[in-house]
């Protein structure tokens, strides 16, 4: 595996740069803005729990549209540059696949980071201005979803080299569904019996344990994570990502465009 | 320059298997314009993709000044334009030139000025600041060529090059290969527009239906008939 | 182009326009009609209006890790609810939403507070005591969770030992009001009633920085007084003419009332001649 560190930063920028020029991002980002901006509205009809109600409203609609973004950008843009033939551009100079496959990863997290921090930095004014409070929990939180969108992106790309745009977003779509319902698929396999404890046991460790990376139900008790926590996350985060990310080189290194 | 022996190739779709190349052995010698060609589904494309490094051979070697195709060294000296060339939409062409300059690593001092000679060279120095989105086929096929010539390629290939191209275009793009040529550059093209390869190439190869069939100069190939096409025809037909 | 095509293009735009018109009608006609013969529809309650909650488990399983959320949508909806209205009377599903609210969200304080507040008087006086029983075990730092079941106890069971052993496990817990344990004391004495209440929810009242147990509490507090006037003026009446007064009437007729306070809690302040006291009914 050769990589080399240039490449893989102009492929990222490029790859940055078509994400940010892209107007259906603008579009999905205001439409994030304007959601959480929606949840003061929610909040205003909650007897008097309108914090609360602001930042569980807020974050999950944080998450949602971070993870609509990271499916859709993660899930279309190899095919895209299949599609219009950009490939062409790109692999026949002197590179490896790695550093491309890589560079652009890198360069779709970063959007990512950058879209979350828009939304985040939205939704902590959101929140400085109704509670008149800074909160460290929800930076947390959020910091947590980036890295669960990162591991999907890998997941995304993944199955962007073996299939298409479509059937990988559908299939992105059904790991986190999976992914988060990982807590329900243990309680379920120690109740089960057999053969059916097995399979589901082996379902909650093959597939993305996305709860891990959920913060989200803690920020209105004004939850900080141990630095244990934080650690053990990103171990398992860096570990599964990198483990998707080769697996997914491993295809797109035979692909033939 | 370029050498290419005994290439195999096949596409599998699901469980046929559908040969495209067989056995294709040419060898391009240094400082030519060699015309690669042959009729629509020949095998031209896929073989000119499996140079670059987009297809893989199921079997065979191409060589680059001795080294192998597919190694990073080989492909710093290859310039490359395909076939109905796209770029990145969110571009504009100056920045399509950038950043093939990046990938190729060049001086980042020099690529600036580079770039622009080069839209100039091509006929593009007005649409420089231009999204590549709005090109016309024309446009893309110009900023194809720059981008193919922005490493100062030792060898330049290109698929169908004048393809798409108006009557003056086409002219242009037969003054800048012969410039290329100029300049110690070997050039392989394919086309089916033969008249055009008559006046520029000095060998050709026919390809048909994955066999390379004759190999030689225009004159000697063409022999009695009157013109390079009526010569082809005859060939492809006889096959 | 024949004279009836020209005809027709030339009044087809307003083709969308009388379908729309016409499908207004339908809509008002529709509205008017579930309106006013509600009784054609056979259901005895309600099913748009009914929240239909899903079981804490099932709940837990969609809501893909955002319990919290989900818990959210519940307490949004259980205000919808209560504050609607319900036609039938009685909300059926209220303690089932407050079961599934505090199982999604264990620590949600304030949905505790408020279904210890509200569940009883609607008729689920031993839900709220099982939910009072849930707060004290996941939030045990929080003295309003014993507090106010001990209020639900003193006032719906009548049980006032028990309220009294609630109130005194109140008062040792952090911030609780100073008059936990007094209170709690005269729970163990057994004292006047409506007395300890008001004292109960005065208490609340100042120590609640909730907008709705505000407005709750004070709504208590100001029906209590009413009682309280009307006793007042009844002692007076029998102070004046040595009898007790025959109906409440006859204390505006002899001009020691203006009126007859008004419940704000919609109930209706009785008077039993018998021993001159007041009862509420619904």
């Amino acid at each position: 595996m050769k990589l080399n560190g240039s490449i893989i930063k102009s492929i990222a920028i490029n790859t940055f740069r078509e994400t940010v020029r892209d107007k259906l991002l603008y579009s999905l980002l205001g439409f994030a803005v304007l959601t959480i901006a929606a949840s003061l509205l929610a909040g205003s009809v909650s007897l008097g729990q309108d914090a609360r109600v602001i930042q569980n409203f807020g974050i999950t609609a944080l998450l949602v549209f971070l993870l609509i973004i990271t499916i859709f950008i993660g899930t279309q843009l190899v095919y895209r540059e299949v599609e219009r033939k950009t490939i062409y551009l790109t692999l026949s100079k002197p590179l490896t696949r790695e550093s491309f496959y890589l560079g652009k990863y890198i360069g779709l997290c970063l959007t990512i980071a950058v879209c979350a921090l828009v939304m985040g930095v939205v939704f902590l004014a959101v929140l400085r201005w109704k509670t008149g409070q800074f909160s460290t929990p929800v930076i947390w939180a959020t910091s947590f979803v980036i890295l669960e969108a990162w591991l999907l992106t890998a997941v995304g790309l993944l199955f962007s080299s073996f299939t298409s745009a479509l059937a990988s977003a559908v299939y992105t779509f059904g790991i986190v569904l999976i992914g988060h319902s990982a807590t329900t698929i243990w309680i379920l396999s120690q109740k089960s019996q057999g053969i059916l404890r097995y399979v589901l046991e082996m379902v909650y460790y093959l597939f993305p344990n996305l709860e891990k990376f959920n913060l989200r139900n803690e920020i209105v008790y004004n939850f900080q994570p141990d630095l244990q926590q934080v650690l053990l996350v990103v171990a398992y985060f860096i570990a599964y990502t990198a483990a998707v990310l080769l697996a997914g080189l491993a295809i797109f290194r035979r692909d033939e465009f | 320059m370029l050498k290419i022996d005994k290439l195999v190739k096949a596409y599998q779709f699901r469980r046929e298997t559908v040969p495209v190349l067989h056995n294709i052995s040419l060898e391009v010698p240094r400082g030519k314009i060699f015309g690669f060609l042959g009729a629509n589904g020949a095998g031209k494309t896929t073989t000119i993709k499996v140079i670059v490094d987009l297809l893989f051979a199921d079997s065979g070697t191409i060589m680059i000044d001795n080294l192998p195709h597919s190694s990073i060294k080989a492909k710093r000296l290859i310039g490359f334009m395909p076939e109905q060339p796209q770029f990145y939409h969110h571009l504009s062409a100056r920045e399509v030139l950038l950043f093939v300059g990046e990938l190729f690593e060049l001086d980042p001092k020099t690529v600036e000025t580079k770039a622009k000679n080069l839209l100039r060279q091509v006929g593009l120095a007005d649409a420089e600041n231009t999204v590549v989105r709005r090109f016309s086929k024309g446009m893309h096929q110009r900023l194809a060529f720059a981008v193919a010539l922005m490493n100062d390629p030792k060898l330049l290939i290109m698929d169908e090059p004048l393809d798409g191209l108006d009557p003056l275009g086409r002219l242009d793009f037969k003054r800048l290969f012969l410039e290329q040529k100029k300049l110690g550059t070997t050039i392989f093209l394919s086309s089916h527009i033969l008249s055009d390869v008559e006046e520029i190439c000095d060998e050709v190869a026919i390809i048909n239906k994955g066999q390379i069939v004759k190999q030689g100069t225009p004159q000697k190939l063409r022999g009695t008939y009157p013109t390079l096409e009526e010569y082809f025809v005859s060939t492809v037909q006889k096959q | 182009m024949s004279f009836k095509q020209l005809q027709f293009e030339r009044i087809s735009w307003l083709l969308p326009i009388a379908l729309l018109l016409f499908s207004y009608v339908a809509q008002i006609n529709y509205d008017v009609w579930r309106r006013y013969s509600a009784p054609k529809i056979k259901t005895t309650y309600n099913l748009y209006i009914e929240p239909q909650p899903l079981s804490a488990e099932s709940s837990k399983a969609i809501s893909f890790g955002a319990k919290e959320f989900v818990a959210d949508l519940y307490w949004l909806k259980l205000i919808q609810y209560y504050g609607g209205g319900d036609p039938n009377g009685k909300y059926r599903k209220l303690a089932e939403l407050f079961t599934t609210i505090t199982d999604l969200s264990p620590k949600f304080t304030a949905a505790y507070q408020t279904g210890l507040l509200i569940l009883p008087g609607e008729g689920f006086v031993n839900e709220a005591i099982a939910l009072g029983e849930k707060g004290i075990k996941n939030l045990p730092d929080r003295w309003e969770m014993p507090y106010y079941t001990g209020i639900v106890y003193h006032i719906y069971k009548k049980d006032y030992l028990t309220a009294g052993r609630y109130f005194e496990n109140a008062a040792k817990l952090p911030n609780a009001p100073e008059n936990a344990k007094y209170l709690a004391a005269i729970y163990y004495n057994k004292g006047d009633q409506r007395q300890t209440a008001y004292a109960l929810f005065k208490t609340v009242y100042d120590g609640t920085r909730d907008s709705f147990i505000k407005e709750r509490t004070a709504k208590y507090l100001a029906h209590l007084e009413g009682i309280f006037l009307l006793d007042a003026k009844i002692a007076e009446f029998k102070q004046r003419y040595n009898r007790l007064p025959k109906t409440l009437n006859e204390l505006i007729s002899t001009k020691l009332l203006d009126g007859i306070p008004v419940s704000p809690l919609g109930l209706t302040y009785q008077y039993d001649a018998e021993n001159g006291k007041i009862i509420e009914t619904k």
